[in-house]
């Protein structure tokens, strides 16, 4: 029997309500979350048990410092003081989980939550959307610019509309994040004057439904080149997925691995941020490689 | 109107101040707000923490011993004078009340 469980993060860093209701679900299942990252999370196996669950937010915590500072372990004596037991972190955000029946929450000032939240999610998570979202954007520019140039050609090839379409995709994923996320905050911020709290939307079918619609593009552009005989093409459209995966692995794991070298905060942000600005240049050339070749071979396309 | 921070006080940074009078450390006052209240008014943990900080920031309370991680904190007299300008606003209101239906017990 399996005492290891791994998925994929399927709820948004930003829906700290649909985690607590998913990880409650999945301790009435047995299993307990033991770990999260960007792209997958880790539970352990534990009784079936029904748990409360808190998504706090811990503004200083930082993803580049070898262990827990000081402040965040106090943080964290004070929520198992009251019974809330530390399960993970994810960036700034710390997960716990309490047995009792009905435990005091982990934040009882609805007006400092919101403060508190907004100052995590403004360190990492908004920063982090912003820059995907201009990385599309800028692929959604190139590609205009391009589409332009051969308007004719592009519009009778219908891998160019898959790929505007995909794109478009790409940016709606960002889009809707901050949308959902600045929405909940101006309903939040107004509310908490009255001592409400207001739950964080869900946006997981709306991101699941891109997903998928991204990767039926993708499948149709690759199905296209394949029946089209254009090999080389396919070749380097897998290539370049695979340095896109590659890219996004090591920009998040190299915070990871000096973490677990403890290697000091300050040589881990240095050595992240240069090596996340290496291998972001190494994937834009990658990409003007790989649209100039393409370019070539259409223009001396016979 | 964006409101100005602690020009009043909310029920919980009430308490965690009145608390404050004497010495205290930082985790006891999840326990002592319960008791002083008679368990009407409960302090989160995240909650406590959080105003810990925001006080100590404004010169409301400062910190009078460290022992690893355990940390005890006092009222400053800045502090002291926001709780009363608190309570005055409380007892202003009680007056009010009583203005307008008298001695009355509350319904």
């Amino acid at each position: 029997m399996k005492n290891r469980k791994h998925s994929l993060a399927i709820i948004p860093f930003r829906d700290r309500t649909g985690l607590e209701k998913h990880f409650a679900r999945m301790a009435e299942k047995g299993w307990l979350i033991e770990s999260m990252s960007d792209f997958s999370w880790t539970y352990r196996r534990i009784e079936p048990q029904r748990l409360h669950f808190t998504a706090a937010c811990y503004p200083k915590a930082s993803e580049y410092a070898p262990a827990p500072s000081e402040g965040e372990l106090t943080f964290r004596e004070f929520c198992a003081h009251t019974g809330w037991q530390y399960a993970c972190s994810w960036q700034q955000m710390q997960v716990f989980y309490n047995d009792r029946e009905a435990p005091v929450p982990i934040d009882t000032e609805p007006e400092l939550e919101v403060q508190t939240v907004h100052a995590a999610f403004k360190s990492h998570y908004l920063i982090y959307n912003l820059l995907q979202l201009a990385a599309v954007l800028l692929w959604l520019a190139v590609s205009a610019q391009e589409f332009w140039q051969h308007p004719a050609v592009n519009l009778a090839a219908s891998g160019w509309l898959l790929i505007l379409f995909g794109i478009v995709c790409l940016a709606l994923i960002p889009i809707g994040e901050l949308t959902a996320y600045f929405t909940w905050y101006w309903k939040a911020k107004k509310a908490a004057k009255n001592g409400i709290l207001v739950d964080t939307p869900s946006t997981t079918g709306y991101q699941a439904g891109l997903g998928c619609a991204w990767l039926l593009a993708f499948a149709l552009w690759l199905l296209e080149l394949a029946l089209g005989g254009r090999y080389d093409s396919l070749l380097l459209l897998i290539f370049l997925l695979v340095c896109c995966g590659g890219a996004a692995a090591l920009v998040r794991g190299i915070p990871r691995l000096l973490r677990r070298w403890k290697a000091p905060k300050s040589v881990n942000r240095v050595v992240s941020t240069v090596g996340g600005a290496v291998v972001f240049l190494a994937l834009v050339m990658i990409i003007v490689t790989f649209a100039v070749a393409v370019f070539m071979e259409r223009r001396f396309m016979p | 109107m964006p409101r100005a921070k602690f020009q009043t006080l909310t029920e919980q940074m009430f308490y965690v101040l009145l608390c404050l009078k004497n010495e205290c450390y930082g985790m006891d006052i999840l326990d002592r707000v319960p008791a002083m209240t008679g368990g009407r008014v409960s302090v989160g943990s995240g909650t406590l923490y959080n105003l810990l900080e925001q006080f100590l920031a404004e010169g409301m309370i400062r910190e009078t011993k460290v022992e690893g991680r355990r940390r005890s904190y006092l009222l400053t007299d800045r502090g002291r004078q926001m709780l009363d300008r608190e309570y005055a606003r409380i007892r202003a209101q009680a007056r009010d009340y009583r203005t307008v239906f008298g001695e009355e017990d509350p319904k």
